[in-house]
């Protein structure tokens, strides 16, 4: 079987991307591009309507006022800041070598690490907190009483998303003939994921990263019944008194999300262009 | 897997019944301000095979899927016989198409994939089944009826697509670049199979390919394509011998550029010989400076150490040798000579350079930038 | 040569060095220690705790009491729930997502698509809290849409909606899930190769014949393996359903969370760790299920 034809589709040599109809007429995607934004814009308007309103229906910003005088949003958000800077840490410091290194010296384990991956999904977060109570309530009070294991499990329950994105990013990458090159021009290993791979993976990294802020800014089961108050737990402590308040940072947390992510991945696409074209053309040389 | 006996008896099954003629009328396709086709022109006739050569980006794709039915087109006519069949979709041309690759339905065996266009035409389970087993043999595939795609190599997923292809006894069968993607050996194998295929059962064809060896050995007639318009369209050694454009003769083969002067009498001045302008050299103002083109196998080079060039470079080929020489004025000229006369060619010897015969083409001088 | 090294190793009949071969084979494999190390204590020891702990009474004695307890009254009720609200939800929303995918893949608009995705991992990934703060703000009793529809005398608290039950749950789950199918579902929709399409056209297939006899059967491995993500998703989630209802509604997640933010009789901890076991399986099962799934889809794409 040549390795030309098994190679994987969409990287015929010289092929343009055209014009693609595949199957769907273009009123297939009209209707149903504006029943999803109907869909989703809606609540999402609404709230952001709600939280202008003021006393008597009229707009005004006193909800975000209030909430920005909240003498609890810096400190929950800080604490919730700084779990998701620990979990990325943690989770790059775990993730990537291991990524790397199943992709080099354990191909044939890769479907497995995949499946295992995926494993944090089979115990839910609640569950993972009644086996933390199990289990844990031994350990000394400055991992269990301290935000500290807070981070240590969300890496575990980032992992399904984190590392299908790492592994996407490295497999992306020709890791081989990286790791060749730099290895034959005298690189340490140090040396090899530091300068070579981790400027060919920015992409991936920070769409792990992103992924995993935005799971630790929004998770709550974990958090709450472990009595964090991280900043999910005290926007729902609001949201049964003040729910005007909520709504409004609500709205504010998911508009800036994705702002910030349409951002980054206009940045991260312009980049990907440069490192993917030319492992592209060498595979085609290499065929 | 010897298809010719195999060939002999199911052609009479794959045959139809009379082979159509097709013409494409100055079709235009435009993508933003790049014209993919411009006043594209060109008539197939019953049963032949003609191949769209050209440059990345010419347009011959853009033809061969305009035929289909596949893409959209901003002028121009198609018509099929006599018939016109412009606007009428794809799904209802009933032509049979080879891609370049990843076109056989993955989750359908070989069989299966072969009976599908039958199946659209609501035939049968056992007669589909009966015309499948008979094109798998036709193609040499017969005991992979029942494999999936994957299980198949890229030339087998190929001979099954063309097997496919003819299941519904197309009038035109349009092959986009399908060699393209297999392996050297491979393809030069297939490429003459589709050939003994076409000839067999007589359907009128297209082949685009970027490969000139391809297109040459197979191809009734060649159409050379540029920037969406038809250079030159005849049978391979017109094409190769008399070409009509400076394009085609410098695209098709190898040729020396070299300067040339016109002389008195239809003659042009090159190297220090006198030629006779080619069949499409007129019109030239005599004096005028020109380019003259000069394929490499009509340069005749032997050693002489008073001669008006020098070898520079040597590559030997195996039945052929390349010479490079560089002449006094500083032209180079690249001569190819059989294996025995280049014997003595190696670089820094002298040698003579004579032309022998007419230039292959005459245009005017490139100006020096 | 390191044969000298390790004699011991060697079982009768095998040839000298195998054992440092095998051992240098298996050198890779450490490099994977970090990692399964981490999962096993942080994800591993957890688990299986919630496992044995589902068996213990409040002595510490073997006793399957909780279990049954776990299956009787209002947590029979929340499993019923539970596994109603997640089915409805996955089914309808991979659905959805697939028609989006779809919408989205076929469409050669590169803005109209990285909008669509950032938006879904955006949707996809941040908490349930933001979310059902929204749909209140929207639907709830009080909400605006409530509202607006209320001045047109279609109120449909009046009607028989309520956000506040497994219907409006439904809704707002949907608004998770449908961009998570999305994403699970787009890289098997994006390899929906043109060339299918096109060949089936010249063979004769109109669109709906593609989608019959190529389209749809190339993605059903993919599909059904997405819908199982998505039911165990929305099985699992707790943000959401805890923040709108607070707790009204029974659902297995928020049976546990109640019971361990109670923590009020020991014995009501095993309880817990019963319907954790409980939840543990029925994703346990799904997984399975994907799995078998997975590996007949990659037969068909290698």
């Amino acid at each position: 079987m040549d390795a030309l034809t098994l190679a994987r589709p969409g990287r015929l040599p010289g092929r343009r991307r055209r014009v693609a109809a595949l199957g769907v007429g273009p009123s297939f995607r009209v209707v149903v591009l504006v029943l999803t934004t109907f869909y989703f814009l809606v609540p999402l308007l609404a709230s952001t309507i709600f939280s202008f309103q003021g006393v008597g229906g009229r707009p005004s910003l006193a909800s975000y006022q209030a909430v920005f005088a909240e003498p609890l949003l810096w400190p929950t958000l800080t604490l919730s800041l700084e779990i998701a800077l620990g979990t990325i840490v943690l989770t790059l410091l775990l993730i990537l070598p291991t990524v790397v290194w199943v992709n080099l010296r354990l191909p044939h384990l890769r479907r497995l690490m995949e499946t295992l991956s995926l494993l944090p999904l089979a115990t839910p977060a609640v569950v993972l907190v009644l086996g933390i109570f199990a289990a844990f309530r031994g350990l000394p009070q400055f991992i269990i009483g301290t935000p500290v294991i807070v981070a240590l499990e969300y890496v575990v329950l980032a992992m399904p998303y984190s590392y299908r994105v790492i592994d996407a990013g490295v497999q992306a990458i020709d890791v081989h003939t990286l790791v060749d090159a730099s290895r034959s021009l005298g690189a340490s290993w140090p040396q090899v994921l530091l300068r070579v791979l981790m400027p060919n993976l920015q992409g991936a990294i920070l769409s792990a990263s992103f992924l995993t802020l935005a799971l630790c800014l929004g998770e709550y089961a974990v958090a709450s019944l472990l009595t964090f108050n991280t900043f999910p737990v005290w926007l729902v402590q609001v949201g049964l008194n003040r729910a005007g308040e909520a709504v409004a940072l609500s709205t504010f947390a998911l508009v800036f999300t994705w702002g910030l992510l349409l951002v980054i991945s206009f940045g991260t696409a312009r980049r990907r262009r440069r490192p993917r074209v030319a492992a592209a053309r060498g595979g085609q040389v290499k065929a | 897997m010897d298809v010719g006996t195999a060939a002999a008896s199911a052609s009479s099954h794959a045959a139809h019944a009379q082979p159509v003629p097709v013409e494409l009328i100055e079709l235009s396709r435009w993508f933003g301000p790049v014209a993919a086709l411009d006043s594209f022109s060109l008539r197939i006739e019953p049963g032949e095979l003609v191949a769209l050569l050209g440059p990345s980006g010419c347009g011959k794709t853009t033809a061969l899927r305009a035929l289909g039915g596949l893409e959209q087109l901003d002028g121009g006519r198609v018509l099929l016989g006599v018939v016109d069949i412009t606007d009428l979709p794809a799904h209802r041309r009933a032509m049979g198409m080879v891609f370049q690759a990843y076109s056989l339905f993955p989750n359908m065996t070989a069989a299966e994939n072969v009976g599908f266009g039958l199946k659209m035409r609501k035939v049968a389970a056992d007669q589909r089944r009966r015309r499948a087993d008979t094109l798998l043999e036709l193609v040499g595939l017969s005991t992979q009826a029942d494999r999936y795609p994957h299980q198949l190599s890229g030339g087998q997923q190929q001979r099954v697509a063309l097997a496919r292809a003819l299941a519904i006894q197309p009038p035109v069968l349009l092959l986009d670049e399908p060699l393209s993607a297999l392996d050297a050996r491979v393809r030069s194998q297939l490429r003459d199979e589709i050939r003994r295929i076409q000839l067999e059962v007589g359907t009128t064809t297209l082949f685009v390919t970027h490969d000139q060896d391809e297109a040459l050995s197979i191809a009734d007639r060649v159409g050379v394509m540029r920037a969406g318009k038809l250079e030159q369209c005849d049978t391979p050694s017109e094409i190769y011998a008399r070409p009509t454009t400076a394009f085609v003769a410098e695209f098709v083969g190898s040729v020396n550029r070299l300067p040339g002067v016109i002389g008195a009498d239809h003659s042009v001045d090159v190297v220090g010989c006198r030629l006779p302008l080619p069949g499409s050299g007129n019109g030239h103002v005599s004096g005028s400076r020109v380019d003259v083109l000069v394929r490499p196998e009509t340069v005749k080079l032997r050693p002489d150490p008073d001669g008006r060039g020098r070898v520079t470079s040597r590559h030997f080929l195996g039945p052929v040798v390349r010479v490079a020489v560089a002449l006094a004025d500083g032209a180079e000229i690249v001569g190819t000579v059989l294996a025995a006369e280049g014997e003595a060619l190696f670089p820094g010897t002298g040698v003579s350079v004579e032309l022998a015969s007419a230039p292959l083409f005459v245009v005017e001088a490139a100006d020096p930038a | 040569m390191a044969e000298n090294a390790a004699p011991a190793l060697t079982s009768p009949g095998e040839r000298p060095g195998a054992s440092s071969r095998r051992w240098r084979q298996a050198r890779p494999l450490l490099g994977l220690a970090p990692f399964a190390i981490y999962l096993g204590i942080f994800l591993g020891v957890p688990a299986v705790s919630v496992v044995i702990d589902a068996f213990l009474g409040s002595r510490g004695q073997f006793t399957l009491a909780n279990i049954q307890a776990s299956f009787s009254g209002i947590y029979l009720t929340s499993y019923g729930a539970s596994l109603e609200l997640s089915s409805i939800s996955a089914v309808i929303a991979s659905i959805a997502g697939l028609l989006i995918a779809i919408a989205i893949s076929s469409s050669q608009n590169p803005t109209l698509r990285r909008l669509i995705t950032t938006g879904s991992g955006v949707l996809a990934n941040t908490g349930g809290v933001p979310l059902a703060f929204a749909f209140i703000a929207a639907v709830g009793n009080f909400g605006l849409i409530t509202g607006l529809l209320s001045r047109v005398g279609l109120n449909p608290y009046d009607h028989g909606f309520s956000l506040y039950t497994l219907t409006g749950l439904t809704v707002v789950y949907l608004y998770f899930l449908v961009p998570l199918m999305v994403l699970v579902i787009l890289p098997a929709v994006d390899g929906l190769q043109r060339q299918w399409f096109e060949a089936s056209a010249s063979l004769g297939a109109q669109r709906r014949h593609f989608w019959r006899y190529v389209g749809l059967p190339v993605l059903a491995p993919a599909f059904l393996a997405a819908l199982l993500v998505l039911f165990v998703d929305a099985f699992a989630a707790y943000a959401t359903a805890d923040a709108i209802t607070d707790g009204l509604i029974p659902l297995v997640p928020i049976q546990i969370g109640s019971l361990v933010a109670g923590n009020v009789l020991p014995g009501e901890a095993h309880l817990g760790a019963a319907l954790g076991l409980g939840m543990i399986v029925i994703v346990a099962l799904a997984a399975t299920i994907y799995a078998t799934v997975q590996r007949r889809t990659a037969r068909w794409m290698r």
